[in-house]
């Protein structure tokens, strides 16, 4: 028996565990899958840079062994004719396809709890929710069941569960990773992201899957970030700015201590921290859920039960009854509140009002990071989270609260910048996240500094 | 600002998107919550912003690069004739209706193109886990392929 083929039914019998303590990390996965993937590789990918690796993939990205289905019942059963380029890239690697990972639909949400197939559970507490929307992706690492995941951004989905989970998430720079074959949401705002259970593990699988691709026209003329270094042992001449605006008053003490934890022990390794000012960080959640419903309204029309998935039709004659009937039955209530809020936005008349000036203040939220980079800091350090992962069912009632969990992360996916959560510790049992914010392309320069602060800091000790 | 009943119906309908009366109660609440948290952005001079500096986009060169496709356009939509995606005729006495969303059981696919694991392929459910825990949260289920109420296709 090979080594892949090996990895191939270890890695089964470890997915196997995880769902069985019922977390629910995968829609579909399959042991067979796994081996005859291990079967097929070819000799150049068995000794690629992920060779044997098992990689479970959220289940908005196109892959051709297992229905795509966006955690949405108008997706149901859908099988892509096509592959994203990660995945091409991931295979090319030498990597397997472990199975599809539980999301909020069509990527809306912030807990899974918008997955029209069921959430997944937060490993470290199944009474609470594993952050969302890439939340299956990051509880498959966090119950051990896979080493990598990818997931998807568009306002923090890898870091706001990474940080729930207590593992390590990556979004990288808008352009870094190709979209194709990734389900659209928010185009301007849509990137792959990805899991590891440390950050090397993280980093490895993003380096395979960076770069150039002709297939997205928005991708970075750059070639693929490779394999990470070493962690480095001094983070002397680093420079790294705390942002005042993400430590406001009445922030969470666990995730405050855990903070101050973290910014102690990057002092520790030799990294000047020095304070600093973000000033539109306040109007970034209201910005998001102005642009991305707007992105979305236009990007889920082509959900019409015409051309792919399931229709409503018996008994309908019309094909716009068609088309109201399959979305209105096939979207969930998440999905249909953004449609309609982002349709609102882009009507005749509310135009400049909402979208044209959500678009400038996005312009001064990249602004601010500009500025703050170009000053000489290196790196911003600040929670990931305003608080712990949340109870199952707390914030479904209140759609505002939910967005409000997002409010440290949506404001990279505005800037296009790349930012990473890696675990600073625990509070009360609960894991807690600490973000890395780089300049644009400065992806290297973020997991160099994560990958000393995790040798360092106490990851799984308590806070307080 | 608040959203109203009839903004809801018009922006349902601009989105070709079936909401049924409480559905709508709730949305105007909800829809109006956010557009009130949202209003703040009226706080934000514009004279100091300078435009949007979108980033240039890349062109590539003007060929049909396709990447082919593993299942025909027959597997993939809910109905397809003779080379076309087809949708009901248009009569007019029948609007109105929202029947439930199809959910045909028959996963066996209208015709076989080349596929990456044909020997996994047929099973149902296709690729679910031998001790799923979570039997409440059913897995996604392949939907009737190529299939079409002939009925409602007139002549």
């Amino acid at each position: 028996m090979t080594d892949v083929v090996r990895a191939a039914q270890d890695a089964a019998k470890r997915i196997a565990a995880c769902e069985a303590k019922g977390t629910h990390a995968f829609y579909t996965w399959s042991e067979a899958a796994l081996v005859a993937q291990a079967g097929r590789l070819s000799a150049a990918a068995a000794k690629g840079p992920l060779a044997g690796e098992v990689v479970a993939v959220k289940d908005v990205i196109a892959e051709s062994q297992f229905p795509t289905t966006c955690g949405s019942r108008i997706l149901e059963g859908w099988r892509s004719p096509f592959e994203a380029t990660a995945i091409r890239r991931m295979r090319e690697a030498g990597a397997m396809v472990a199975g599809k990972t539980v999301c909020d639909e069509f990527a809306m949400g912030s807990s899974t709890e918008w997955s029209a197939y069921g959430p997944s559970r937060n490993p470290v507490d199944p009474s609470r929710v594993p952050g969302g929307s890439s939340g299956g992706s990051a509880a498959a690492v966090a119950a051990g069941a896979v080493a990598m995941a990818l997931g998807s951004e568009t306002g923090g989905s890898v870091r706001q569960p990474a940080a729930f989970c207590g593992i390590v998430g990556i979004k990288p720079t808008y352009g870094r990773v190709s979209r194709y074959g990734l389900v659209a949401f928010g185009s301007s705002l849509d990137q792959i992201g990805v899991f590891g259970k440390d950050v090397a593990s993280a980093a490895r699988l993003l380096g395979v899957i960076s770069g150039r691709d002709d297939r997205d026209a928005t991708t970075l003329d750059r070639i693929p970030l490779g394999e990470p270094g070493p962690a480095p042992a001094t983070l002397k001449g680093t420079v790294i700015g705390v942002p005042r605006e993400y430590f406001p008053a009445g922030l969470h003490a666990g995730i405050r201590a855990a903070s101050d934890r973290a910014l102690a022990r990057l002092r520790d390794l030799g990294a000047t921290v020095r304070h600093v000012s973000l000033p539109h960080t306040k109007y970034a959640v209201p910005t998001y859920y102005i642009v991305a419903p707007a992105e979305a309204s236009s990007n889920l029309a082509r959900y019409d039960g015409v051309r792919f998935g399931p229709r409503a039709d018996g008994g309908l004659a019309d094909v716009r009854a068609v088309y109201r009937a399959t979305r209105g039955h096939g979207f969930g209530p998440e999905v249909r509140r953004r449609i309609l809020l982002g349709t609102y936005v882009l009507s005749a008349g509310y135009y400049d009002a909402y979208y044209r000036k959500a678009q400038r203040v996005r312009e001064a939220i990249r602004a601010d990071f500009a500025r703050v980079f170009a000053q000489g800091v290196h790196a911003l350090f600040t929670p990931t989270t305003p608080t712990p992962a949340f109870k199952f069912g707390e914030n479904t009632a209140d759609p505002l609260a939910m967005y409000l969990s997002d409010v440290f992360v949506c404001t990279a996916n505005l800037a296009w910048v790349p930012a990473l959560s890696l675990p600073i510790g625990r509070d009360q049992g609960l894991p807690v996240g600490g973000q890395l914010i780089g300049a644009m392309e400065g992806e290297s320069t973020i997991i160099r500094i994560a990958q000393a602060l995790e040798r360092s800091v106490e990851a799984t000790a308590e806070v307080r | 600002m608040g959203v109203t009943r009839r903004d809801i119906e018009k922006i349902a309908a601009l989105a070709e998107l079936g909401v049924d009366d409480a559905a709508a109660a709730e949305l105007e609440r909800q829809l109006t919550r956010i557009l009130d948290y949202v209003a703040q952005l009226g706080e934000v001079g514009d004279d100091a912003i300078s435009p949007v500096d979108e980033r240039a986009t890349r062109l590539r060169r003007d060929v049909l690069d396709p990447d082919p496709l593993t299942r025909t356009p027959q597997e993939i939509a809910p109905a397809f004739q003779d080379g076309l995606f087809t949708v009901p005729r248009r009569t007019p006495a029948q609007e109105g209706t929202t029947p439930p969303m199809r959910r045909p059981q028959d996963p066996t696919p209208t015709s076989s193109p080349p596929r990456r694991t044909p020997a996994e392929e047929g099973t149902t459910p296709p690729m679910r886990g031998p001790q799923d825990p979570t039997p409440a949260s059913s897995p996604p289920r392949r939907t009737r392929l190529g299939e079409l109420d002939r009925g409602q296709d007139g002549p």
